[in-house]
């Protein structure tokens, strides 16, 4: 063979040629906003400490121990999955055969306490349907949320009904909870094709939906959303991230041919010309994001323009899938990150003032570590290595990289995922829930991520995939699947991740949800002798969610940092409550509480393994 | 392909080699009883038993004996046009094959090296036409297969030379080439695993063919896929099968810089620099070693060090779009906010650049005729500083169209172009 061996650059990093290359021919009614409502003689400080280990024995499986991969370190953190796992399940209706990019998406769920009884309830999206409509195009109907209140007893009841959200006109994604209206019952929003839904909870166990009464009329394509408070007025700001123009007036056939001559060796069929997948969001438009805020009388209206989010400029619109309000830049002010499918990722920096400039590129948030944009999914914040600052973590597409962008301070970014162990699993894996969560309770937050593909007829994949865990070891991640439990090791079609604590015990439990299968919740049965606090904050001056706010805890031995976040994962809620984990010899000497819009409040040595319900002084 | 008969067209040399042979019965009906001359069928079996031996002086004399005889034509203008090819004498070989290849028994030969000469002579086209039929004729050539699989890579039409070369795997199946080349094409188009499937392959089948020296190179392409696949350990262990020398030392280079990306990825740190030192050792503007050496400064946090690195490294090589953005990021994190923007801004244009590169060879890969095309992917390889791949594209393009005049300016004016950037 005398040909020259001409050089193509790697493809990996462009995903519009993978598109190519597989045949795609294409490819409230608030009570007062400015006043909380606050309960009445509400406690300073509660100490709800709940053994750990036997309430946990009453929610598990008991399960064989999964055989040991001998690639991975051992941990000692385990979940195992609910005796009575809700039978929730995200339905996609791929069955009908249309291959639209609705499929694609799935749904979340959300960990909140809807009837303030100190348990942690679950609420699961329901996506939709397509209906046939005898010759012309299908139309679109929504599956209602399930939502599952805790008995305390390791059983769930469905109370949906009941609590009158039995109602979803549109397909739904996304689940985002937060206490909009400061009455002190959070309330539910529902994102997805066509529509929101704004679930107000009345606080007797039901909610009633009022995006319209309160205006909120958008109707664009959303998947992610997040509650925030921009300008630390008391009061939330709804972010919402929309995704492509898909819709069946703009539905290519994308196909499934796997080209004859690059076809995956395992495909039985790769060079069937009608056979059809899900195409690439490249192939549509993105759409512009939207940022809401209440007027004067208790309704929304979109100020994106004015809040500099949304211009002129094409380059600012995403294919948003993910979206994050939190202080990135610790500066005292929510700052807003966008995670995009195939475009770079948003980095709203808030000028202190609840206006924002676009920040990613110049940070080193917006592109992986070659400066390429990333299919990206979803994220999370924490602090992995333990100096303060607020780190990100962005799960993203096959072949990509998960990110972890370490913060160094001043706004400034670098992508760590080489050094920290990110690449450390095969690149198979489309990423998309994930949560920082110290699950061992040893003092550093660990990561876990839910994956699954999108497509019909993946290349060097496959539809279900192993979520990811993720534990932290000084700063460097070490997969440990197989330590922690027979959810770990068998594979799934996943999407969102939520965190909470569903027994009070201290243990941060997981729940999950996957595509047209059942949710997973899993529950925490880490043994060791490791300690734990629960902070449960309530504003008084900031908004009463206490999103923006930052809680450091030292201990003798090392200082943790957490903030209350509005948004993250993927289409998903975590239990607001904030978790710190202390190693078995560490004492607390302090918790300094930031909150939002700047208060500082001292608690000086508060004992461990107890939940504090912090007021706002 | 043009839409003609080849110049080894079946159908029209049928009738006059009818008749010769008719003439060359008669012929031996008439000389039996006398006394027996070697009989020239015989002959010719020797003499084509001599040219599968390489003995030309014999096959020379064959070919003498069988000039004086009168039934002999076909015979001896086989033989003349395998010596006159074996010399590299094609205008004389050419006339000889393309007069006898009608001849059932010696078609396939004359075929395969009318179409050698073609190619030589830079007739691609007649090469090609004529190589496309005969792999109907006779579809298990492996060496017409082999032709083809080598020009379609040329003209970077992927995937007729994969097409050819299955068939050339299923047909010479000791042979390590062909998986060889459908890995490097695999590889070139992010199929991954199948890259591995195929170098595995190409790797299997090396050790019984003395004549295959490309092992080592398989071994690092091999481990180039595995790291892509995040697959580290097996990378390592495919690093792991080099010779300890004999290996040229482009490809040591080559080797040490993986071996220091796997070590990275695993968080080895002093192993990296290690291994990234003796590449650079080798070779001190080692591409993918230099970048390496930024990566690992900028992960250790030697911000100042990375920016020396990377700026040497960008300046080497300012095709690299990575480099680029690794380079504006450490400016960044250096405050050099205006140096940064201005990297930033040459990293999109180069990755812009290399979009629309990639574009179009998957353009290019599946329309093997296009000379434009190939003319296109030579002017955006040469704006990405890529200057052989420039030359092999428009080479490319002149190989399908001899008249394409601006990539026989383009290819003209490569020298002088590379010479002033």
């Amino acid at each position: 063979m005398t040909s020259i061996l001409r050089k193509i650059p790697a493809l990996s990093c462009y995903l519009v040629l993978f598109s190519a290359l597989s045949g795609c021919d294409n490819q409230t009614a608030m009570d007062s906003p400015d006043n909380p409502r606050i309960p009445e003689n509400p406690p300073a400080q509660q100490s709800p400490q709940k053994p750990k280990t036997k309430q946990t024995e009453k929610y598990a499986n008991s399960s064989a121990q999964s055989p040991r991969n001998n690639n991975e370190p051992k941990s000692n953190i385990r979940f195992e999955q609910l005796q009575q796992n809700p039978k929730a399940q995200y339905q996609n209706h791929q069955q009908a055969n249309h291959h639209t990019m609705l499929e694609t998406i799935g749904g979340g769920v959300a960990l909140f306490d809807y009837d303030n009884d100190g348990l942690i309830d679950m609420l699961f999206t329901g996506g939709g349907q397509f209906i046939e409509n005898g010759g012309l195009l299908p139309s679109i109907n929504g599956h209602p949320p399930v939502l599952y209140r805790n008995n305390g007893d390791a059983t769930f009841t469905d109370v949906t009904a009941h609590a009158g959200l039995n109602v979803q006109p549109f397909y739904s994604h996304g689940a985002f909870t937060a206490d909009y209206d400061n009455d002190g019952c959070p309330d539910i929003l529902i994102t997805g094709f066509g529509g929101l839904l704004l679930f107000h909870n009345n606080g007797d166990g039901t909610f009633d939906e009022v995006a319209s009464d309160l205006n909120l009329n958008d109707q664009a394509w959303s998947v992610g959303a997040a509650w925030g408070d921009i300008n630390n007025d008391g009061i939330l700001e709804l972010y919402v991230a929309h995704y492509i123009d898909w819709s069946f007036d703009n539905h290519p056939f994308c196909s499934g041919k796997n080209t004859s001559f690059l076809a995956n060796p395992n495909d039985t069929n790769p060079n069937d010309t009608n056979r059809r997948d899900t195409c690439s969001p490249r192939l549509f438009a993105p759409l512009p994001d939207q940022l809401f805020q209440f007027d004067d009388n208790g309704r929304f209206v979109d100020i994106s323009q004015q809040a500099g989010i949304r211009t002129t400029n094409n380059k600012q619109y995403g294919k948003g899938l993910g979206v994050l309000m939190a202080d990135l830049d610790l500066d005292g002010d929510i700052d807003v990150y966008v995670t995009n499918d195939t475009e770079a990722n948003f980095f709203w920096r808030n000028r202190g003032d609840g206006t924002f400039e676009e920040v990613a590129a110049l940070t080193g948030v917006g592109f992986d570590n070659a400066g390429n944009a990333d299919g990206s999914m979803g994220m999370d914040l924490g602090d992995y290595n333990l100096d303060g600052l607020p780190d990100l973590f962005v799960t993203n597409f096959q072949s990509e990289q998960f990110a972890l962008y370490k913060n160094l301070g001043n706004a400034l970014f670098q992508h760590v995922s080489s050094a920290t162990g990110m690449l450390s699993f095969p690149s198979s894996y489309v990423g998309w829930g994930t949560v920082f969560v110290d699950a061992d309770n040893d003092g550093d937050e660990d990561l876990f991520v839910a994956n699954g593909h999108v497509q019909r007829y993946p290349v060097d994949s496959s539809i279900t995939q192993l979520p990811i865990a993720l534990e932290n070891n000084n700063g460097r991640f070490a997969k440990v699947n197989h330590s922690l439990g027979p959810y770990f090791t068998s594979e799934h079609n996943g999407r969102g991740i939520a965190t909470g604590d569903l027994n009070n015990d201290g243990y941060v439990d997981l729940a999950y949800t996957h595509v047209n299968q059942n949710c997973s919740v899993l529950i925490n049965h880490t043994d060791n002798h490791n300690h734990w606090i629960t902070l449960h904050l309530i504003g008084t001056q900031c908004n009463r969610s206490a999103v923006g706010s930052r809680v450091t805890l030292t201990t003798n031995t090392g200082k943790q940092v957490r903030q209350i976040k509005g948004g993250s994962s993927f289409a998903s809620s975590n239990d607001s409550r904030i978790f710190f984990g202390i190693p078995e010899n560490a004492e607390i000497t302090q918790l300094e509480i930031h909150w939002a819009g700047g208060q500082t409040q001292i608690i000086n040595a508060p004992a461990p393994n107890q939940q504090l319900t912090i007021i706002q002084p | 392909m043009r839409n003609s008969k080849s110049p080894l067209n079946h159908s029209a040399l049928n009738n006059t080699l009818h008749c010769l042979f008719m003439l060359c019965a008669l012929s031996t009906l008439l000389t039996l009883g006398c006394n027996a001359p070697p009989d020239p069928l015989d002959l010719f079996t020797q003499g084509r038993a001599a040219v599968e031996q390489e003995e030309w002086n014999e096959v020379r004399k064959i070919k003498n004996q069988l000039k004086e005889m009168p039934n002999a034509d076909v015979e001896t203008k086989f033989l003349e046009a395998v010596l006159h090819f074996n010399v590299l004498n094609y205008q004389a070989s050419l006339p000889r094959l393309l007069e006898i290849a009608g001849d059932e028994r010696i078609r396939e030969e004359c075929m395969i090296m009318a179409s050698r000469i073609f190619l030589a002579n830079g007739h691609t086209p007649e090469a090609m036409q004529t190589l496309s039929e005969m792999i109907v004729e006779f579809p298990d050539n492996v060496d017409a297969h082999r032709l083809l699989s080598a020009k379609y890579y040329d003209f970077g039409a992927l995937q007729l030379t994969m097409k050819h070369c299955q068939r050339i795997s299923e047909l010479a199946p000791q042979d390590p080439r062909p998986d060889r080349l459908m890995g490097l094409i695999s590889k070139d188009f992010d199929k991954n695993e199948l890259a591995v499937a195929h170098y595995t392959e190409s790797l299997k089948r090396a050790p019984g063919d003395s004549t295959f020296k490309q092992t080592s190179e398989v071994y690092v392409e091999l481990a180039e896929v595995q790291i892509r696949l995040r697959n580290y350990a097996a990378a390592l262990a495919s690093l792991a099968n080099l010779p300890a020398s004999d290996m040229p030392p482009y490809l040591v280079a080559n080797a040490r810089s993986y071996q220091a990306e796997c070590h990275l990825a695993l968080g080895e740190f002093d192993e990296a620099q290690q291994y990234i030192q003796q590449a650079i050792s080798i070779d001190a503007q080692h591409e993918h070693a230099l970048e390496m050496h930024g990566t690992l400064a900028m992960q250790s946090g030697q911000t100042e060090q990375a920016l020396a690195i990377l700026q040497h490294a960008a300046a080497k090589h300012p095709g690299n779009d990575r480099v680029l953005f690794k380079l504006s990021n450490v400016h960044r994190q250096l405050g050099n906010a205006d140096e940064a923007a201005t990297v930033f801004a040459q990293h999109e244009q180069i990755k812009k650049l290399k979009i629309q590169y990639i574009e179009k060879n998957v353009v290019a890969a599946q329309v093997p005729s296009d000379a434009n095309i190939r003319f296109e992917l030579g002017k955006i390889a040469e704006q990405l500083y890529d200057v052989p791949a420039a030359a092999s594209w428009y080479q490319a393009a002149l190989a399908l169209d001899p008249t394409h005049q601006a990539a026989t300016a383009a290819l003209n004016d490569l020298p002088a172009r590379q010479q002033s950037n």
